[in-house]
């Protein structure tokens, strides 16, 4: 593998080799027990490409480089070296260099979530959207337990390409609410994409969905106002916000009187006024 | 079920065979070759004459100082053998009766397993392909791994009556390794054998998930009462798995019960009055709860042993209702026969009767496995709101919300999935209490830097914000092995070189033998105590200077929570017993305010006591201020905060009392008597300032502090 020419990812080096280490004594253990081996098998790929992963971990970018290169040398079509590589170009932000590398990998790799992943974050990076649905559709469908966070930047990502897009959007964090059982950060999503799309009765579903959650309804009320109100519903809006008021006045003082509940208390009060002028 | 005695009896007596017999002890005294020879595929034959070898008992090995019989290496250090032979010849009266066996093997690095001339075991060595006596190990095994008895199943039909052989090769992962070890446990009888467990996870007031694993695949039984003796309830899954996990539901809150686990043709293990637990309160229950906290507990040495043993020592008969686990709970790196030995075979007698909640660090490196192990919550089963992560989650107990997050493998930013869980999940407790658990401190100076270390940070920066804006109490990590703990605090989100003395607002001790809990009225923003407790299983240096610390040291110990009504209480629990610090956060009517100003004793320190319910005693005390001085109490109704003679002045004065004497102690004590007339949610401030020549204009400040009538 060549440095890469290009002036900006010639700095790009530069900055990730003077970046300095972070403290991790867990990974100088294992990079240290690793260095002891390689001194003996200077030519083992295998301990060469463990400890390049070890030091992508550790963000010693010009010393996991340096492992990548030389394992490339050594087995120029290892497999795990080329998504190491891949890997290590995607994080010092090399998309056009990186993305070939995962092409290569996944064509003998189809199935490597992590792979895909890194491939659907790459296109997304370099603006092919649908690319990267593609990779993060099969991610999520093949992973064993998807994370929240998947499902989110699926649905931002498809829901960045326009109005067309926020019902396909919505139909995939409610593939993940059902297979992650209900996770409120999808549902929170969720009601901001239902208001996007128009549909405040639908948002409010999802808030009520939230709510049957809670023991406290607080801000699950003021979210119904708030909901209703840019609907201009706004009797149905004043009814939520009082009933909010109501909630709030009735915690006890040890919750009234943090700091995100009078800030609550202070955006339901003025919303009231606003309603009532 | 039990088989019926009459049956059991009648195998006894047919094959005098036990339920489960040791037919190789753990301390075994082996044939071995340490010389380098290179003895091909030989070695492995049950005839092979072993005669000449030397033979010592188990452990063998060389490098650790634990060694029964010390191996040699060979002439070089740097380029010791790869490979040591061990040979054993055992008797097995009669091995028809045996339907299962299990070697429990403890190898640093690799082994190479043959019973009877079968290979039995490849264990951290390639398992496809020629192993030769060059072959080194897979791995480098961990200090955590070369300790830990690691148990798998054996062909029970390799077994004959009469002579049998084992032959093993342990192999080293380099010539310059420091160190191998050996020893190994057969195991033989006529039921499965339970590898793992049993142990308790996500309990709720109603259910609970009882889980083992044994090392042939059975179905699941599970039976349940409320007396040992006479488990009325029976839970079965007839699919055979070797990792069994039984969800009993319908249970009755704050109630104990009595469990036992095995298939639907035999119970192994329970009904013993050991295997027993207690389901929490509902939600809100004023209760008595004692939690054990660790933090890098994983590394399954003498040092997380003594830390167990002095907790256990030191809880005595006041029963554990959960443990709390901060993270790298299994080094190296999570793998599963690392958690065998640094969670499952640590903990034993916890494990069955106490539930675990675990958070993840960044030794446990792979989420699948970690979540293999562990049954966690994701659906807000025990209160919370629904993660659909087993990475981060909330749970109930007592009137307690805990909180778990994931500064590891997690979306850390501000709008990522577990921000927006979180935001949502605080605003919907109704707990008294606010505790929070992860494994990258927030703040810290030991053997990392929150100033320099991305996870630290961004926990720091987005998360903490949130938590104080909620009403946080206290927050648990890990990562750094030490511990430390810091002032009560509040609105501190940068590097620790900006942190302001207005950032504590509580500059005392918080111990109520000391300089008074930490008091959080009803008002926003109370603040918080952060506490380090990573050193349950190793200690790292580090400058353990961070000014957010009240208290720093790098001593192995555990954190011991006690939460009674309104009053927390922490104490750190060292590996010998000794509380080595200890405060007690306490809601009520009294709250500081901080803004503090240093004199000759540093802060002076305010704290207030008694209900201010009607009519009731009320005491407020100043410490810490400098002996025989001139002394002003400054009262408002309303709090001011403006800056004043070099520091803050926290009261917008209506009352001014001046003529006041420190005494020879530095202190004042003024009781009065609670009016009875003022109404519910009426708020004052006081603060105290001293004449002092070490503060900046010639006077000191004490923290302010206000009241608040119930």
């Amino acid at each position: 593998m060549r440095f890469p020419k290009h002036p900006l990812r010639t700095a790009l080096v530069a900055l990730a080799l003077a970046a300095q280490s972070f403290a991790h004594e867990g990974l100088h253990e294992a990079i240290a027990a690793l260095d002891t081996r390689i001194a003996e098998a200077p030519e083992d790929v295998d301990l060469l490409l463990a400890r390049g992963e070890l030091n992508r971990r550790h963000r010693a970018w010009g010393d996991a480089l340096a492992d990548a290169l030389l394992a490339q040398q050594l087995a120029p079509d290892d497999d795990d070296g080329l998504l190491l590589r891949a890997r290590l170009h995607a994080n010092l932000g090399w998309l056009d260099s990186a993305l070939p590398l995962l092409q290569r990998y996944l064509a003998r790799h189809a199935d490597h979530l992590d792979a895909l992943w890194l491939r659907g974050e790459v296109r997304a990076q370099l603006g092919d959207s649908f690319g990267a649905e593609q990779d993060w559709d099969a991610a999520i469908a093949a992973g064993p337990v998807p994370s929240p966070d998947q499902y989110l930047a699926r649905a931002t990502l498809v829901a960045a390409r326009g109005p067309a897009f926020l019902d396909l959007a919505l139909a995939g964090l409610d593939e993940g609410l059902l297979r992650l059982g209900g996770a409120a950060s999808l549902q929170l999503r969720a009601i901001d994409l239902e208001l996007e799309c128009g549909e405040p009765d639908a948002a409010l579903s999802r808030v009520d969905t939230l709510a049957r959650s809670s023991p406290r309804q607080e801000h699950w009320l003021a979210r119904r106002g708030d909901i209703l109100s840019s609907s201009g519903r706004k009797t149905e809006a004043r009814a939520a916000y009082q009933k909010a008021a109501l909630a709030i006045a009735a915690l006890a003082a040890r919750h009234r009187q943090t700091r995100a509940v009078m800030d609550l208390a202070e955006h339901v009060a003025s919303r009231l006024a606003e309603l009532e002028a | 079920m039990r088989l019926p005695h009459t049956f059991l009896a009648t195998i006894l007596c047919m094959s005098a065979v036990h339920a489960q017999d040791t037919l190789v002890p753990l301390a075994a005294t082996w044939s071995y070759l340490d010389d380098g020879s290179d003895l091909g595929t030989a070695w492995e034959a049950p005839g092979f004459d072993h005669s000449l070898w030397d033979s010592g008992p188990a452990q063998l090995g060389y490098g650790d100082g634990d060694e029964a019989t010390l191996l040699g290496f060979g002439p070089d250090s740097s380029n010791k053998f790869i490979t040591t032979y061990f040979r054993l010849e055992f008797n097995v009266v009669d091995a028809s009766p045996y339907t299962n066996a299990l070697i429990k093997l403890n190898s640093d690095d690799g082994s190479h397993i043959f019973l009877n001339g079968t290979e039995v075991k490849r264990q951290n060595l390639p398992q496809t392909g020629v192993i030769t006596f060059t072959t080194p190990a897979t791995l480098t095994m961990s200090s955590a791994g070369e300790r830990t008895q690691i148990p798998f199943g054996v062909d029970p039909s390799l077994l004959v009556t009469g002579t049998n052989t084992l032959a093993v090769a342990l192999h080293q992962v380099s010539g310059s390794s420091s160190d191998i070890s050996f020893s190994l446990q057969l195991l033989a009888g006529t039921e499965p054998f339970v590898t793992r467990g049993p142990y308790l996870q996500l309990s709720t007031p109603t259910s609970m998930v009882v889980r083992w694993r044994t090392e042939v695949a059975t179905d699941s039984r599970v039976r349940f009462g409320t007396t040992q003796g006479s488990l009325g309830s029976m839970l079965d899954d007839l699919t055979a798995v070797t990792n069994h996990e039984m969800f009993l539901t319908g249970l009755t809150p704050d109630t104990t019960y009595h469990y036992s686990v095995g298939s639907t043709s035999v119970e192994l293990l329970g009904d013993d009055g050991v295997h027993m637990f207690t389901t929490p309160p509902g939600p809100g229950v004023v209760q008595p709860t004692r939690i054990w906290v660790l933090g890098d507990s994983g590394m399954a040495n003498g040092d997380s042993e003594a830390v167990r043993d002095a907790y256990l020592a030191f809880t005595g008969a006041t029963p554990t209702d959960l443990v709390l686990m901060l993270g790298d709970n299994a080094y190296q790196s999570g793998k599963d026969f690392e958690y065998q030995g640094a969670v499952f075979d640590a903990y034993p007698s916890l494990l069955r009767s106490t539930p675990f909640w675990l958070a993840r660090g960044n030794h446990d490196m792979t989420l699948a496995l970690y979540e293999k192990q562990f049954t966690l919550p994701t659906l807000g089963e025990a209160g919370g709101l629904p993660s659909g992560t087993e990475s981060y989650y909330s749970f109930d107990r007592a009137n307690i919300h805990f909180v778990c997050l994931d500064s590891f493998g997690s979306n850390r930013s501000i709008g990522g999935a577990m921000y927006n869980w979180l935001q949502a999940d605080l605003a919907s407790t109704n707990q008294e209490w606010l505790v929070v658990y992860w494994h990258h401190p927030p703040y810290t100076k030991g053997s990392h830097d929150s100033d320099a270390e991305v996870e630290l940070i961004e926990m720091r920066q987005n998360f903490l914000p949130l938590l104080e804006g909620a009403g946080v109490d206290l927050v648990l990590c890990g990562h750094s092995h030490s511990f430390e703990r810091s002032f009560l605090l509040d609105g501190h989100y940068g590097n620790s070189g900006t942190l302001g003395e207005a950032n504590k607002l509580a500059p005392g001790d918080g111990r109520i033998d000391g300089n008074g809990a930490y008091a959080k009225g009803a008002l926003p923003n109370q603040g918080a105590v952060y506490a380090v407790a990573g050193s349950s299983g190793k200690l790292t240096s580090g400058s353990l200077d961070h000014p957010a610390m009240y208290y720093s040291v790098m001593t192995l110990g555990s954190v011991v929570l006690d939460v009674n009504d309104k009053q927390l209480d922490l104490q750190f629990v060292t590996d010998t017993g000794v509380v080595d610090d200890h405060f007690t956060i306490v809601h009520g009517p009294w709250a500081s305010l901080g803004n503090g100003l240093a004199g000759t004793n540093g802060v002076p320190s305010l704290v207030g006591t008694g209900t201010l319910e009607p009519f009731s005693l009320i005491t407020t005390t100043l410490t810490g201020a400098l002996e025989n001085a001139a002394a002003s109490l400054f009262l408002g109704l309303s709090e001011l905060a403006a800056p004043f003679k070099g520091g803050v002045l926290v009261p917008a004065v209506d009352v001014f009392i001046g003529g006041l004497n420190t005494g020879p102690a530095g202190t004042i004590a003024l009781p009065a008597n609670w009016p009875g007339n003022l109404p519910s949610g009426f708020s004052f401030y006081l603060q105290y300032w001293i004449v002092d020549p070490a503060g900046p204009v010639g006077l000191s400040a004490s923290n302010g502090l206000s009241g608040t009538t119930p």
